[in-house]
Protein backbone atom coordinates (compact mmCIF):
# COMPACT_ATOMS: atom_id res chain seq x y z
CA UNK A 1 0.00 0.00 0.00
CA UNK A 2 3.04 2.35 0.85
CA UNK A 3 4.26 1.59 -2.71
CA UNK A 4 0.90 2.75 -4.53
CA UNK A 5 0.31 5.78 -2.28
CA UNK A 6 4.49 6.74 -3.36
CA UNK A 7 3.50 5.80 -7.13
CA UNK A 8 -0.07 7.88 -7.06
CA UNK A 9 1.04 10.78 -4.65
CA UNK A 10 4.55 11.11 -6.50
CA UNK A 11 2.14 11.59 -9.78
CA UNK A 12 0.78 14.16 -8.03
CA UNK A 13 3.61 15.90 -6.88
CA UNK A 14 5.17 15.96 -10.51
CA UNK A 15 1.98 17.42 -11.86
CA UNK A 16 1.86 20.04 -9.41
CA UNK A 17 5.22 21.53 -9.93
CA UNK A 18 4.76 20.92 -13.89
CA UNK A 19 1.24 22.91 -13.88
CA UNK A 20 3.36 25.54 -11.61
CA UNK A 21 5.93 25.73 -14.36
CA UNK A 22 4.33 25.67 -17.62
CA UNK A 23 3.35 28.84 -19.25
CA UNK A 24 -0.28 27.64 -19.66
CA UNK A 25 -2.85 27.04 -17.43
CA UNK A 26 -3.26 23.27 -16.72
CA UNK A 27 -4.69 22.12 -13.54
CA UNK A 28 -2.36 19.33 -11.76
CA UNK A 29 -5.65 16.83 -11.28
CA UNK A 30 -5.91 17.08 -15.17
CA UNK A 31 -2.15 17.09 -15.76
CA UNK A 32 -1.95 14.11 -13.15
CA UNK A 33 -4.74 12.18 -14.76
CA UNK A 34 -2.43 12.33 -18.16
CA UNK A 35 0.66 11.05 -16.22
CA UNK A 36 -0.91 8.17 -15.25
CA UNK A 37 -2.59 7.28 -18.40
CA UNK A 38 1.01 7.76 -20.29
CA UNK A 39 2.91 5.26 -17.50
CA UNK A 40 0.95 2.95 -17.67
CA UNK A 41 0.53 3.05 -21.46
CA UNK A 42 4.58 3.24 -21.60
CA UNK A 43 4.39 0.33 -18.90
CA UNK A 44 6.65 1.92 -16.16
CA UNK A 45 3.82 1.93 -14.09
CA UNK A 46 1.70 -1.39 -13.76
CA UNK A 47 -1.58 -1.67 -13.01
CA UNK A 48 -0.71 -3.86 -9.91
CA UNK A 49 1.30 -0.59 -8.81
CA UNK A 50 -1.81 1.95 -8.16
CA UNK A 51 -5.07 -0.23 -8.40
CA UNK A 52 -5.87 -1.18 -5.15
CA UNK A 53 -5.17 2.93 -4.13
CA UNK A 54 -7.24 3.86 -7.31
CA UNK A 55 -9.71 1.74 -6.73
CA UNK A 56 -10.55 2.96 -3.02
CA UNK A 57 -10.65 6.51 -4.40
CA UNK A 58 -12.86 6.18 -7.13
CA UNK A 59 -15.37 4.36 -4.76
CA UNK A 60 -15.37 6.70 -2.23
CA UNK A 61 -15.51 9.68 -4.69
CA UNK A 62 -17.90 11.51 -3.41
CA UNK A 63 -17.42 11.29 0.05
CA UNK A 64 -13.94 13.34 -0.43
CA UNK A 65 -16.61 16.60 -2.10
CA UNK A 66 -18.61 16.78 1.27
CA UNK A 67 -16.22 19.58 2.65
CA UNK A 68 -16.43 21.44 -0.30
CA UNK A 69 -20.25 20.95 -0.62
CA UNK A 70 -20.39 22.64 2.65
CA UNK A 71 -17.81 25.51 2.06
CA UNK A 72 -20.26 26.33 -1.44
CA UNK A 73 -23.31 26.84 0.87
CA UNK A 74 -21.28 28.54 3.37
CA UNK A 75 -21.56 31.05 0.55
CA UNK A 76 -25.19 32.08 1.78
CA UNK A 77 -25.32 35.51 1.50
CA UNK A 78 -24.87 35.37 -2.80
CA UNK A 79 -27.47 33.09 -2.90
CA UNK A 80 -29.69 34.51 -1.08
CA UNK A 81 -29.08 37.51 -3.15
CA UNK A 82 -29.33 35.35 -6.86
CA UNK A 83 -29.48 32.16 -5.54
CA UNK A 84 -32.40 31.49 -8.09
CA UNK A 85 -31.03 32.76 -10.98
CA UNK A 86 -27.86 30.89 -10.35
CA UNK A 87 -29.56 27.49 -9.62
CA UNK A 88 -31.58 28.07 -13.32
CA UNK A 89 -28.64 29.10 -14.72
CA UNK A 90 -27.03 25.93 -13.69
CA UNK A 91 -29.69 23.40 -14.06
CA UNK A 92 -30.73 24.76 -17.63
CA UNK A 93 -26.90 24.98 -18.65
CA UNK A 94 -26.32 21.52 -17.30
CA UNK A 95 -29.26 19.52 -19.39
CA UNK A 96 -28.64 21.50 -22.29
CA UNK A 97 -24.58 20.56 -22.56
CA UNK A 98 -25.81 16.90 -21.92
CA UNK A 99 -27.94 16.56 -24.27
CA UNK A 100 -25.96 18.37 -27.09
CA UNK A 101 -23.21 16.00 -25.72
CA UNK A 102 -24.42 12.84 -25.98
CA UNK A 103 -26.36 13.45 -29.19
CA UNK A 104 -23.27 14.21 -30.66
CA UNK A 105 -21.45 11.94 -29.89
CA UNK A 106 -24.63 9.42 -31.01
CA UNK A 107 -24.21 11.49 -34.67
CA UNK A 108 -20.27 11.00 -35.06
CA UNK A 109 -20.30 7.28 -34.13
CA UNK A 110 -23.16 6.41 -36.53
CA UNK A 111 -21.47 8.26 -38.98
CA UNK A 112 -18.47 6.95 -38.40
CA UNK A 113 -19.92 3.14 -38.53
CA UNK A 114 -21.61 3.90 -41.95
CA UNK A 115 -18.14 5.02 -43.25
CA UNK A 116 -16.81 1.60 -42.08
CA UNK A 117 -19.45 -0.40 -43.54
CA UNK A 118 -19.08 1.53 -46.70
CA UNK A 119 -15.82 0.12 -46.99
CA UNK B 1 -15.51 22.28 26.09
CA UNK B 2 -17.58 22.99 22.38
CA UNK B 3 -13.81 23.79 21.31
CA UNK B 4 -12.47 21.09 22.78
CA UNK B 5 -14.52 18.82 20.89
CA UNK B 6 -14.56 20.56 17.43
CA UNK B 7 -11.45 22.98 17.29
CA UNK B 8 -9.05 19.60 16.45
CA UNK B 9 -8.34 17.97 12.91
CA UNK B 10 -10.39 14.73 13.75
CA UNK B 11 -13.82 16.89 14.25
CA UNK B 12 -14.48 17.67 10.88
CA UNK B 13 -13.43 14.38 9.24
CA UNK B 14 -15.74 12.39 12.06
CA UNK B 15 -18.79 14.66 11.16
CA UNK B 16 -18.27 14.06 7.18
CA UNK B 17 -17.88 10.65 7.71
CA UNK B 18 -21.24 10.77 9.81
CA UNK B 19 -22.81 12.76 7.50
CA UNK B 20 -22.25 9.85 4.67
CA UNK B 21 -23.40 7.58 6.92
CA UNK B 22 -26.69 9.18 7.26
CA UNK B 23 -26.58 9.94 3.34
CA UNK B 24 -26.61 6.45 2.51
CA UNK B 25 -28.82 5.46 4.85
CA UNK B 26 -31.18 7.90 3.51
CA UNK B 27 -30.81 6.58 -0.47
CA UNK B 28 -31.37 2.90 0.85
CA UNK B 29 -34.87 4.10 2.11
CA UNK B 30 -35.74 6.77 0.20
CA UNK B 31 -34.50 5.06 -2.99
CA UNK B 32 -35.20 8.24 -4.88
CA UNK B 33 -32.44 9.82 -7.21
CA UNK B 34 -33.32 13.28 -5.20
CA UNK B 35 -31.80 11.17 -1.94
CA UNK B 36 -28.15 11.68 -3.41
CA UNK B 37 -25.83 10.96 -0.43
CA UNK B 38 -23.51 13.73 -0.95
CA UNK B 39 -26.24 15.83 -1.25
CA UNK B 40 -28.12 15.02 2.16
CA UNK B 41 -24.32 14.89 3.79
CA UNK B 42 -23.70 18.77 2.64
CA UNK B 43 -27.27 19.88 3.55
CA UNK B 44 -26.94 18.44 7.31
CA UNK B 45 -23.33 19.35 7.64
CA UNK B 46 -24.75 23.00 7.14
CA UNK B 47 -27.37 22.51 9.24
CA UNK B 48 -25.37 21.09 12.07
CA UNK B 49 -22.58 24.06 11.23
CA UNK B 50 -25.26 26.98 12.12
CA UNK B 51 -27.31 25.27 14.77
CA UNK B 52 -24.51 24.29 16.89
CA UNK B 53 -23.10 27.47 15.92
CA UNK B 54 -19.15 25.52 15.06
CA UNK B 55 -17.08 28.36 13.33
CA UNK B 56 -16.48 26.84 10.04
CA UNK B 57 -12.28 27.21 10.77
CA UNK B 58 -13.08 24.44 13.18
CA UNK B 59 -14.58 22.55 10.85
CA UNK B 60 -11.92 23.46 8.07
CA UNK B 61 -8.97 21.61 10.20
CA UNK B 62 -9.81 18.88 9.62
CA UNK B 63 -12.05 19.22 6.13
CA UNK B 64 -9.13 20.28 4.43
CA UNK B 65 -7.21 16.80 4.73
CA UNK B 66 -10.20 15.56 3.14
CA UNK B 67 -9.66 18.21 0.20
CA UNK B 68 -6.06 17.08 -0.17
CA UNK B 69 -7.26 14.21 -1.22
CA UNK B 70 -9.03 15.23 -4.24
CA UNK B 71 -5.87 15.74 -6.23
CA UNK B 72 -5.44 12.17 -6.13
CA UNK B 73 -8.79 10.78 -6.37
CA UNK B 74 -8.96 12.44 -9.95
CA UNK B 75 -5.87 11.32 -10.76
CA UNK B 76 -7.17 7.75 -10.03
CA UNK B 77 -9.83 8.02 -12.54
CA UNK B 78 -6.65 7.51 -15.48
CA UNK B 79 -7.04 4.19 -14.12
CA UNK B 80 -10.31 4.17 -15.43
CA UNK B 81 -9.32 5.25 -19.05
CA UNK B 82 -6.44 3.06 -19.36
CA UNK B 83 -8.79 -0.17 -18.61
CA UNK B 84 -10.85 1.07 -21.21
CA UNK B 85 -8.79 2.15 -23.91
CA UNK B 86 -9.83 0.20 -26.56
CA UNK B 87 -13.05 1.66 -26.31
CA UNK B 88 -11.81 5.02 -26.09
CA UNK B 89 -9.21 4.73 -29.27
CA UNK B 90 -12.22 2.76 -30.83
CA UNK B 91 -14.48 6.12 -30.52
CA UNK B 92 -11.88 8.49 -30.53
CA UNK B 93 -12.97 11.35 -32.66
CA UNK B 94 -16.65 10.99 -31.53
CA UNK B 95 -15.71 11.53 -28.00
CA UNK B 96 -13.27 14.51 -28.67
CA UNK B 97 -15.77 16.15 -30.88
CA UNK B 98 -18.87 15.30 -28.42
CA UNK B 99 -16.72 16.88 -25.85
CA UNK B 100 -15.88 19.94 -28.20
CA UNK B 101 -19.83 20.74 -29.16
CA UNK B 102 -20.44 20.13 -25.40
CA UNK B 103 -18.28 22.46 -24.37
CA UNK B 104 -19.39 25.71 -26.82
CA UNK B 105 -23.30 24.69 -26.11
CA UNK B 106 -22.28 25.39 -22.30
CA UNK B 107 -20.55 28.35 -22.55
CA UNK B 108 -23.23 30.05 -25.55
CA UNK B 109 -25.94 29.00 -23.25
CA UNK B 110 -24.76 30.39 -20.21
CA UNK B 111 -23.33 33.71 -21.95
CA UNK B 112 -27.22 33.53 -23.28
CA UNK B 113 -28.90 33.01 -20.10
CA UNK B 114 -26.80 35.48 -18.33
CA UNK B 115 -27.51 38.48 -21.00
CA UNK B 116 -31.04 37.16 -20.28
CA UNK B 117 -31.27 37.72 -16.62
CA UNK B 118 -29.30 41.48 -17.28
CA UNK B 119 -26.80 39.60 -14.58
CA UNK B 120 -23.68 41.91 -14.12
CA UNK B 121 -20.38 40.68 -15.54
CA UNK B 122 -18.51 39.81 -12.54
CA UNK B 123 -21.37 37.30 -12.05
CA UNK B 124 -21.80 36.06 -15.74
CA UNK B 125 -17.38 35.10 -15.48
CA UNK B 126 -17.83 33.43 -12.82
CA UNK B 127 -20.52 30.68 -13.81
CA UNK B 128 -19.14 30.72 -17.60
CA UNK B 129 -16.63 27.79 -16.62
CA UNK B 130 -18.79 25.91 -13.90
CA UNK B 131 -19.22 22.77 -15.60
CA UNK B 132 -15.60 22.00 -15.49
CA UNK B 133 -13.36 20.62 -12.55
CA UNK B 134 -12.79 23.03 -9.44
CA UNK B 135 -9.46 23.82 -10.00
CA UNK B 136 -9.94 24.88 -13.91
CA UNK B 137 -13.15 27.02 -13.10
CA UNK B 138 -11.63 28.83 -10.38
CA UNK B 139 -8.37 29.69 -12.46
CA UNK B 140 -11.01 30.78 -15.69
CA UNK B 141 -13.46 32.72 -12.84
CA UNK B 142 -10.21 34.52 -12.06
CA UNK B 143 -8.96 35.57 -14.80
CA UNK B 144 -12.02 36.94 -16.48
CA UNK B 145 -12.40 38.65 -13.25
CA UNK B 146 -15.07 36.18 -11.47
CA UNK B 147 -15.83 35.66 -7.96
CA UNK B 148 -14.16 31.97 -7.47
CA UNK B 149 -16.73 31.76 -4.32
CA UNK B 150 -19.44 31.88 -6.57
CA UNK B 151 -18.10 29.43 -9.11
CA UNK B 152 -17.07 27.13 -6.31
CA UNK B 153 -21.04 27.33 -5.46
CA UNK B 154 -21.72 27.16 -9.07
CA UNK B 155 -19.82 23.60 -9.66
CA UNK B 156 -20.82 22.23 -7.20
CA UNK B 157 -24.26 22.77 -7.79
CA UNK B 158 -23.61 21.54 -11.07
CA UNK B 159 -22.31 18.47 -10.19
CA UNK B 160 -24.84 17.50 -7.96
CA UNK B 161 -27.39 18.43 -10.20
CA UNK B 162 -25.50 16.11 -12.75
CA UNK B 163 -24.98 13.13 -10.76
CA UNK B 164 -28.62 13.39 -9.64
CA UNK B 165 -30.26 13.42 -12.75
CA UNK B 166 -27.91 11.96 -15.36
CA UNK B 167 -29.41 9.17 -15.18
CA UNK B 168 -32.59 9.47 -15.36
CA UNK B 169 -31.86 12.03 -18.51
CA UNK B 170 -30.00 9.13 -20.04
CA UNK B 171 -32.92 7.01 -19.20
CA UNK B 172 -35.60 9.49 -20.96
CA UNK B 173 -33.44 10.34 -23.93
CA UNK B 174 -32.99 6.82 -24.71
CA UNK B 175 -29.55 6.73 -24.49
CA UNK B 176 -29.04 3.27 -22.41
CA UNK B 177 -27.57 1.37 -25.51
CA UNK B 178 -25.08 3.71 -26.42
CA UNK B 179 -23.03 3.83 -23.15
CA UNK B 180 -20.06 5.79 -24.74
CA UNK B 181 -22.61 9.09 -25.36
CA UNK B 182 -24.06 9.10 -22.12
CA UNK B 183 -20.32 8.74 -20.33
CA UNK B 184 -19.21 11.54 -22.18
CA UNK B 185 -22.44 13.91 -21.68
CA UNK B 186 -21.87 13.33 -17.99
CA UNK B 187 -18.03 13.84 -18.02
CA UNK B 188 -18.81 17.14 -20.04
CA UNK B 189 -21.61 18.70 -18.42
CA UNK B 190 -20.70 17.72 -14.59
CA UNK B 191 -17.09 17.26 -14.58
CA UNK B 192 -16.16 14.79 -11.67
CA UNK B 193 -19.01 14.85 -9.19
CA UNK B 194 -21.33 13.71 -12.53
CA UNK B 195 -18.77 10.65 -12.75
CA UNK B 196 -20.15 9.42 -9.55
CA UNK B 197 -23.12 8.35 -10.81
CA UNK B 198 -21.53 7.18 -14.01
CA UNK B 199 -19.48 4.45 -12.05
CA UNK B 200 -23.08 3.10 -11.19
CA UNK B 201 -23.80 2.82 -14.79
CA UNK B 202 -21.15 0.64 -16.11
CA UNK B 203 -17.18 0.62 -16.36
CA UNK B 204 -17.18 2.09 -20.15
CA UNK B 205 -19.72 5.23 -19.12
CA UNK B 206 -17.37 5.53 -16.05
CA UNK B 207 -14.34 5.78 -18.46
CA UNK B 208 -15.78 7.58 -21.18
CA UNK B 209 -16.62 10.51 -18.42
CA UNK B 210 -13.63 10.09 -16.78
CA UNK B 211 -11.94 11.40 -20.33
CA UNK B 212 -14.42 13.53 -20.74
CA UNK B 213 -13.55 15.49 -17.71
CA UNK B 214 -10.10 16.46 -19.10
CA UNK B 215 -10.89 16.41 -22.82
CA UNK B 216 -13.69 19.36 -21.85
CA UNK B 217 -11.46 21.18 -19.10
CA UNK B 218 -8.52 21.77 -22.11
CA UNK B 219 -11.23 22.50 -24.09
CA UNK B 220 -13.31 25.21 -21.88
CA UNK B 221 -9.64 26.89 -20.78
CA UNK B 222 -8.96 27.40 -24.77
CA UNK B 223 -12.63 29.02 -24.80
CA UNK B 224 -11.57 30.93 -22.24
CA UNK B 225 -9.13 32.80 -24.26
CA UNK B 226 -12.29 34.18 -26.30
CA UNK B 227 -14.27 35.91 -23.56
Amino acid sequence: MIKQILVLFGICLASVVLSGVLPVMVPASVLAMLALILLLGTGLVKEKHVAGLCDFFKENMAFLFIPAGIGAAENLEILKESGLELVVICAVGTLLTFVATAFTVKGVLALTQKRKEHK
Amino acid sequence: MKELICNNTMFGIVLCALLWQIGLWCQHKIKKPIANPLFISMVLGVIVLVVFDIPLEWFRRGANMMDMLLLPATAALGLSVWRQRKVLLDNFWPVVIGCAVGCVVNVGAVWGMCRLAALDASLQYSLLPRSVTTPIAVALSEQGGGLPAITVTAVMVTGILGAVFAPALAKLLRLENCPVAVGVAIGTSSHVLGTTAAMEMGPVQEAMSSVAIGVSGLITVALAMLW
